[in-house]
């Protein structure tokens, strides 16, 4: 009876590839998504500058805090646009407002995240992560950034940076996140220096 | 008895020189193949960033400005980097953007894309002094030590090439274009030979041409038969937005090799080669695209690999028809 059972189901994945190649792939998925969550990472990490975890980070020995102590905690999560190294003139902005920013939001307070598209036609997407990656290394090393900012080799943050380099403000106080696309307008600086520095 | 040995030394090195010259640069020309001979910069290394100008002096070091890192860099004949000097400012030997590089015999002029005026270093790239100029600076050439040929980017001064001094004094204009022409449409790439005729060709028009040293038009080319070029609107403006010719460089034979743009049936990769006369000899394919192509005094040609990562140098090897 189980030998049959296996006949008709071989006989129906045979007759319907499809759904054979369907259910591979859902199962390529789980193992991978779990795979993801436990203990994967969804991004390659530029060390820029290893220090030792302070008592007011954040996120404190790789584990989260209690909810308490996140309270009057505020971060900034620039993503910038690959496409912007390509016009030098188009990071200014950014560079110009990083340099304005507290000493702990230029370093541990601050997450950057560097989007980048590649068509088919440019070929492969491992090389393209590599010349990404030095470039990234030598604009950091020249203009002295000193946050960590992570490659988005799966192209996770695109769609956030579509309109070129932007900053997002999380503040837990306000219980807000907001996105502030550069170039940044007197208005906008302002704004984001009052919600740090309350 | 010795000195015939050294004669015939001679003798068969100058006939082999002539034969490989005629072999190279003969006008039947048909094929031009390249040969990878050396490679600078590669994904690990922290050699280059985005590299933008290249020149090559007679010992065969290499200079590179790199964009990424706001400096100047020199390279021995194996790809080292001996020295590297520039850091982001306004200040001397600060850059903003360096861009364009060229060279005379002691100098180093290296132009900076938002920065008026052109930075001079020694060879061993300690900087010497600043020659002033009030508008930026869209194409170089170094004539010599006194003298140096610009291509404005300043609305007005498009459609002329201005001859300074090494204190930044015009001593003369060349018009290539007199007749007004809409934003962009005359900006250019050129070259000067050494009887002083110049070589334009147009980047956003599919026109190249040449003129004497007494700005007299000699010839002028149209490669890609396109036509006009389309434009677009940017804010109030209208400007085009395909590149047709990129770069063009002569090499020790007087040839001419244009780098085509974004039109070309292998965009930002096709390189044309002219006569001195304009005849179109051959056309051949880099194996990446490039901003820019380069030819050394040995006719060696460099140009861009890995998006700005890698400088490449190839030997150029033709064949006859």
């Amino acid at each position: 009876m189980r030998k049959y059972w296996f006949k008709v189901e071989g006989l129906m994945f045979k007759e319907r590839p499809f759904c054979y190649l369907k259910f591979r792939h859902f199962i390529m998925i789980v193992v991978l998504g779990c795979f993801l969550l436990t203990n994967g990472e969804l991004s390659s990490v530029i060390e820029i500058e290893a220090r030792i975890p302070q008592k007011n980070d954040l996120f404190s020995n790789g584990k989260m805090d209690s909810y308490d102590s996140l309270e009057n905690r505020k971060l900034l999560l620039f993503i910038i646009d690959f496409n912007d190294f390509m016009c030098l003139s188009c990071l200014d902005s950014f560079l110009d407002f990083y340099y304005c920013l507290p000493s702990d939001f230029q370093k541990h307070l601050s997450w950057g995240i560097l989007v980048f598209n590649i068509s088919e036609k440019e070929g492969n997407n491992n090389i393209s992560a590599r010349i990404v990656e030095k470039k990234l290394r030598g604009f950091v090393a020249a203009n002295n950034i000193k946050f960590p900012i992570l490659i988005d080799k799966f192209h996770v943050f695109n769609g956030l940076a579509e309109e070129g380099t932007v900053v997002m403000v999380f503040d837990w106080n306000r219980k807000m996140v907001k996105r502030y696309v550069f170039p940044l307008n007197k208005g906008q600086i302002e704004e984001i220096f009052k919600f740090l520095t309350e | 008895m010795e000195k015939r040995k050294g004669l015939l030394a001679v003798s068969i090195v100058m006939v082999s020189l002539f034969l490989q010259t005629q072999f190279l640069f003969g006008k039947e020309l048909s094929k031009i193949f390249l040969e990878e001979v050396l490679s600078v910069g590669s994904m690990d290394d922290d050699a280059l960033f985005q590299w933008v100008g290249v020149v090559t002096d007679l010992k065969n070091y290499i200079y590179v400005t790199d964009a990424m890192d706001y400096s100047l860099k020199k390279f021995d004949t194996k790809g080292n980097l001996l020295k590297k000097t520039g850091r982001k400012g306004q200040g001397p030997g600060e850059f903003l953007a360096p861009r364009l590089l060229d060279s005379s015999d002691q100098l180093l002029y290296v132009t900076d894309q938002y920065i008026p005026g052109i930075h001079v270093f020694d060879r061993d790239l300690e900087f010497r002094h600043r020659i002033p100029l009030i508008r930026l600076v869209g194409d170089l050439k170094v004539i010599s030590d006194k003298q140096i040929a610009v291509v404005t980017l300043a609305y007005g001064q498009i459609g002329k090439i201005f001859f300074y001094d090494d204190k930044g004094k015009v001593i003369r204009e060349f018009d290539y274009s007199t007749k007004k022409s809409s934003l962009l449409m005359d900006s250019i790439s050129f070259d000067i030979d050494f009887h002083g005729n110049i070589y334009l060709a147009y980047n956003f028009q599919d026109k190249i041409e040449k003129f004497d040293a007494e700005g007299r038009k000699l010839w002028s080319q149209e490669l890609l038969r396109i036509g006009r070029v389309k434009r677009k609107k940017i804010s109030s403006i209208v400007v085009p937005f395909k590149i047709v010719y990129k770069d063009v460089v002569l090499d020790t034979s007087g040839k001419l090799f244009v780098l085509g743009g974004n039109l070309s049936k292998n965009p930002s990769r096709d390189v044309y080669v002219l006569s001195q006369k304009g005849e179109h000899l051959t056309t051949f394919t880099l194996p990446e695209t490039s901003h820019c192509i380069y030819i050394d005094s040995q006719d060696y040609l460099y140009s861009r690999a890995n998006d700005g990562v890698t400088l490449k140098k190839y030997r150029m090897k033709a064949v006859n028809k």
